[in-house]
């Protein structure tokens, strides 16, 4: 059996007989998403490297936390590393965002501004892995920019609806209808698409009513 | 637009309130009170909301996919596999209390297949070197049975035998050393492979033919070489195995004459691959040929090549 050949779940309860094959391999495919993620929240380099070892090294020892049934397993470790992350920049902050980050010019470290000035020499490991990207970056890119700031703020750096209102010296019922705006056409776009298979329950109907109440708006 | 406090909706029944958080439940964006009512309406069952978060969780999980990439340093990786996959000195211990340790080793690196499938390619040479341990470990073993055979026949020789049992057992004891020396050779290669791989996937990336000549008419190779930074995989086939002997090397003409770029080595089924790096122009008129060499000091190919451009 050739480990770069097997599905992440097959790699996952390989390494629950502890295989190192199969974990090289889960670690060559996400590592650097894992960085990456833990490296936009954090913003430095031994930050985000603590954060991608204790990631993987909890893999190697529960590889059983995730569970398949739940989705595909690119979501749940960036979730994992954004939580861990996220408990990091909690933990170390109460200093106030600058100016720059809070007026979306964060944007030159996010997702729009930087798919054509991207380092090319960074490449994902597989092809599934490239085409999922591009398709969260164009949902992210089609959504508006006010309601992909709200929710990015809150993603990345932390903050709580009452902080992005208070940063943005924004109503925070209009902070609050950009995050469920934003969150609901993003899961339009992405549901089902992106990692195996539509989950159990996510039924059509409440999809269409979803973004039926997210266009509307 | 009015400004709304968590409670202003107090008046909704508990889901009416809850199902309009979820959004900011899953990026955890509420204040305390708010998750705690989200958390306590999810534990009362209700599965339309469960539901609803589980969806809104992947959808937040792979929200973070869309980050500016950046690549991962090979220290980060040794420390993670230092306290994971990769602890040489317990994973010898194991084996040394095991007989046949050599072997064990040996099957260790014959699953091992963390490699991408160039680099699988690498380990291949790197096989080579540990079919010669597993030859030798089995004719060290030939040679403990023979002499259990002896011991019952001839008594004299007991004393005889239990020195030799040492000898072998510290000879299989060296034998797994270098295997496990293998192992980190092998993933060394990978690394860099890993490297290269990296460098080849930036768009300027040229791909180049190298076709056989009637010394080796079967053989033909694909050449990835990246101009900027020099850096090139080549995977060749249909060419002689160098189990017999040599090495085959790379050359790229300069103005200065033949410049040796890289030399590998072609297994049973024909196939080999070499990476490596040169900054020359290839529009220029440049010479790349491979020939098969016996002595790889040499600082001109010895005969006539094997591979060159196609044209």
């Amino acid at each position: 059996m050739k480990w770069e050949e097997c599905s992440d779940p097959d790699l996952l309860r390989a390494i629950g007989r502890k295989e190192a094959g199969a974990f090289e391999v889960l670690y060559y495919r996400f590592s650097r998403v894992v960085f990456s993620t833990a490296y936009r929240v954090l913003g430095d380099v031994q930050g985000a490297e603590d954060v991608v070892q204790d990631v993987f090294v909890r893999l190697w020892r529960n590889p059983d936390r995730y569970v398949e049934e739940r989705g595909s397993f690119v979501g749940w470790v960036l979730s994992v590393t954004r939580n861990r992350a996220i408990d990091e920049v909690r933990a170390r902050r109460r200093r106030p965002l600058n100016e720059s980050q809070l007026r979306g010019a964060d944007e030159s470290s996010s997702v729009i501004a930087d798919a054509p000035s991207e380092a090319a020499a960074v490449a994902l490991a597989t092809a599934e892995l490239t085409d999922q990207r591009a398709l969260v970056q164009r949902a992210l890119a089609e959504i508006p920019a006010e309601q992909r700031r709200a929710i990015e703020l809150a993603y990345y750096h932390g903050l709580t609806q009452a902080e992005i209102a208070k940063a943005l010296q924004t109503p925070l019922g209009t902070v609050k209808t950009r995050i469920r705006l934003g969150m609901q056409k993003l899961r339009v776009s992405l549901e089902g698409r992106v990692g195996p298979g539509k989950p159990e329950g996510a039924s059509a109907a409440v999809v269409g009513k979803r973004a039926s109440e997210a266009g509307g708006q | 637009m009015a400004d709304e406090t968590p409670m202003s909706s107090a008046g909704g029944s508990r889901h009416e309130r809850a199902s309009q958080l979820l959004e900011a439940y899953v990026l955890d964006a509420l204040e305390p009170e708010e998750t705690a009512l989200v958390a306590e309406h999810l534990e009362e069952g209700c599965d339309g909301c469960e539901d609803e978060v589980g969806v809104l969780r992947r959808v937040a999980g792979v929200m973070a996919l869309a980050t500016p990439l950046r690549e991962t340093g090979a220290a980060l990786r040794q420390r993670i596999f230092s306290k994971t996959v990769g602890d040489p000195p317990a994973a010898v211990q194991d084996e040394r209390a095991e007989r046949g340790a050599g072997r064990a080793a040996l099957v260790r690196l014959w699953s091992w297949p963390g490699l991408g499938r160039w680099a699988t390619v690498a380990a291949s040479f790197g096989m080579l070197a540990v079919g010669g341990l597993l030859a030798w470990n089995i004719a060290l073993q030939t040679q403990v049975d023979g002499l259990e055979g002896d011991s019952s026949r001839l008594e004299g020789s007991v004393l005889r035998m239990e020195d030799d049992q040492t000898e072998t057992v510290q000879a299989l004891g060296v034998a797994e050393a270098r295997s496990v020396e293998t192992l980190e050779l092998v993933r060394t290669v990978e690394m860099r492979m890993t490297e290269a791989l990296v460098s080849l996937s930036a768009p300027s990336t040229r791909t180049v033919s190298l076709t056989g000549t009637n010394a080796a008419p079967t053989a033909s190779a694909q050449m990835m070489w990246e101009p900027e930074s020099g850096v090139f995989v080549m995977i060749a086939s249909g060419l002689r195995s160098t189990a017999g002997g040599g090495a085959y090397v790379m050359w790229v003409d300069t103005p200065d004459g033949p410049e040796k770029v890289g030399h590998f080595y072609v297994d049973e089924s024909g196939r080999g691959m070499v990476s490596g790096y040169f900054k020359h122009s290839l529009s220029g008129g440049m010479v790349i040929s491979v020939g098969h060499e016996d002595d790889l000091e040499i600082e001109a190919p010895s005969g006539a090549p094997v591979l060159v451009l196609a044209q």
